[in-house]
């Protein structure tokens, strides 16, 4: 390798040796730049909006005023979950409308979804239990495996989505968002 | 004292080093502000996500700019989303201009049209108003066709106001769509964006 290596430097000359490491450089950083991008904006979002971890935040009716996470649907109510699974599993409970959609779903660090469940799936109270991959803890043994929710990664997101509809006016959704409870084990 | 060969090699070394992560970032944050991408699928003004791709997809690009302009979406199984900055002549949507967003009904279980400004956010109005869907929208007397009335000044009905703001985007979401829908989204299932005055 070192013979090879000065072989190189015998016929490039530093400077030009500079200007070639340069280009696959600058790819690599393209590329990590593109992979940090949704990491970066997930931990801004967090600090922004999160106070706690692993507690149910529930948010108020869109308005002008939400300048956080952009595309807000006026339509919806939201309650987030900011969580950290580091030795830790999440107990989620609450209730499912009859007549609207509603929906929960998991995004990983990266923001990307790896999980939804809809009310046309689900009965009239819903209880997930929230892990990390490959979790092991003593606390899921008992529960069945479609109550379990298992994230690619230690920190991500819980997203619920309700509808104001004719069905769920926004006082009546705004009782079913409260009733989210989250405890961990 | 004059620096050595060495240091200065040194020194050129590590400026082109920098040099070059500062331009790969920099092409990067580029890339993401332009929203374009492959798996982008255009549908007159309309673009959504071609149909072998999904938010989730292993296209760095794709999930870096919709982490930046459409943090948290859900995949297209649930919902499908089209967006436009365009009018259906092609040509940016002025706020200080009137349109017409002209279609019917979608056959998904809920669907709306919402207006956001240049940042991606709600446009502050008079009328809290920043959306219409499947249930608030006053249909024609056939009750599937509508028009719903973009613009900055007030409408007698379906007025989506685009006061206070320097650019206009529109977001159809279709959730929970028909399968027939699904596979047919094409100009004549989306609605056109006309320009008035």
């Amino acid at each position: 390798m070192s013979e090879i290596i000065n072989k190189i430097k015998a016929k490039v000359s530093a400077e030009k040796a500079y200007y070639l490491l340069a280009i696959p450089l600058a790819v690599v950083f393209y590329f990590l730049t593109l992979w940090a991008t949704p990491y970066y904006v997930q931990y801004k979002i967090a600090k922004n909006r999160v106070s706690e971890t692993n507690v149910v935040r529930f948010a108020e009716k869109p308005s002008e005023k939400n300048r956080v996470v952009p595309l807000p649907n006026p339509d919806f109510l939201y309650s987030t979950i900011g969580y950290d699974l580091e030795n830790k599993v999440l107990k989620i409970t609450g209730s499912v409308p009859n007549a609207t959609y509603w929906s929960i779903s998991g995004y990983q660090a990266n923001t990307t979804n790896y999980f939804v469940a809809n009310d046309k799936q689900l009965d009239s109270k819903f209880e997930y239990y929230l892990a990390k991959e490959g979790s092991t803890s003593a606390a899921l043994k008992d529960v069945p495996k479609e109550k379990i929710i298992y994230s690619p990664t230690t920190r991500g997101l819980v997203l619920f989505r309700y509808l104001i509809s004719k069905a769920y006016p926004l006082e009546k959704l705004t009782q079913l968002q409260h009733d989210v409870k989250v405890e961990t084990l | 004292m004059a620096l050595s060969t060495k240091i200065k090699n040194r020194i050129l070394g590590l400026l082109i080093g920098v040099l070059a992560i500062v331009i790969g970032g920099s092409f990067a944050v580029y890339n993401i502000s332009t929203w374009k991408n492959s798996s982008q699928q255009n549908i007159g003004s309309w673009q959504t996500i071609g149909k072998d791709k999904d938010v989730n997809s292993n296209d760095l690009l794709s999930i870096a700019q919709i982490a930046v302009y459409a943090t948290f979406p859900l995949t297209k199984k649930e919902v499908i989303y089209l967006n436009a900055n365009t009018d259906s002549d092609g040509n940016p949507i002025d706020p200080k201009s009137d349109y017409v967003i002209e279609g019917k009904k979608f056959d998904a279980r809920y669907w709306s049209i919402t207006a956001y400004d240049q940042d991606g956010f709600l446009i502050k109005n008079p009328n809290n108003r920043f959306s219409y869907n499947f249930e608030n929208v006053k249909y024609a007397t056939d009750s599937t066709s509508y028009k719903i009335n973009l613009s900055a000044t007030e409408k007698a009905e379906n007025w989506l106001p685009t006061t206070d703001t320097q650019k206009v985007s529109l977001v159809i979401r279709l959730y929970q769509p028909s399968d027939s829908l699904r596979n047919n989204l094409t100009l004549a299932t989306l609605p056109l964006i006309k320009k008035i005055k």
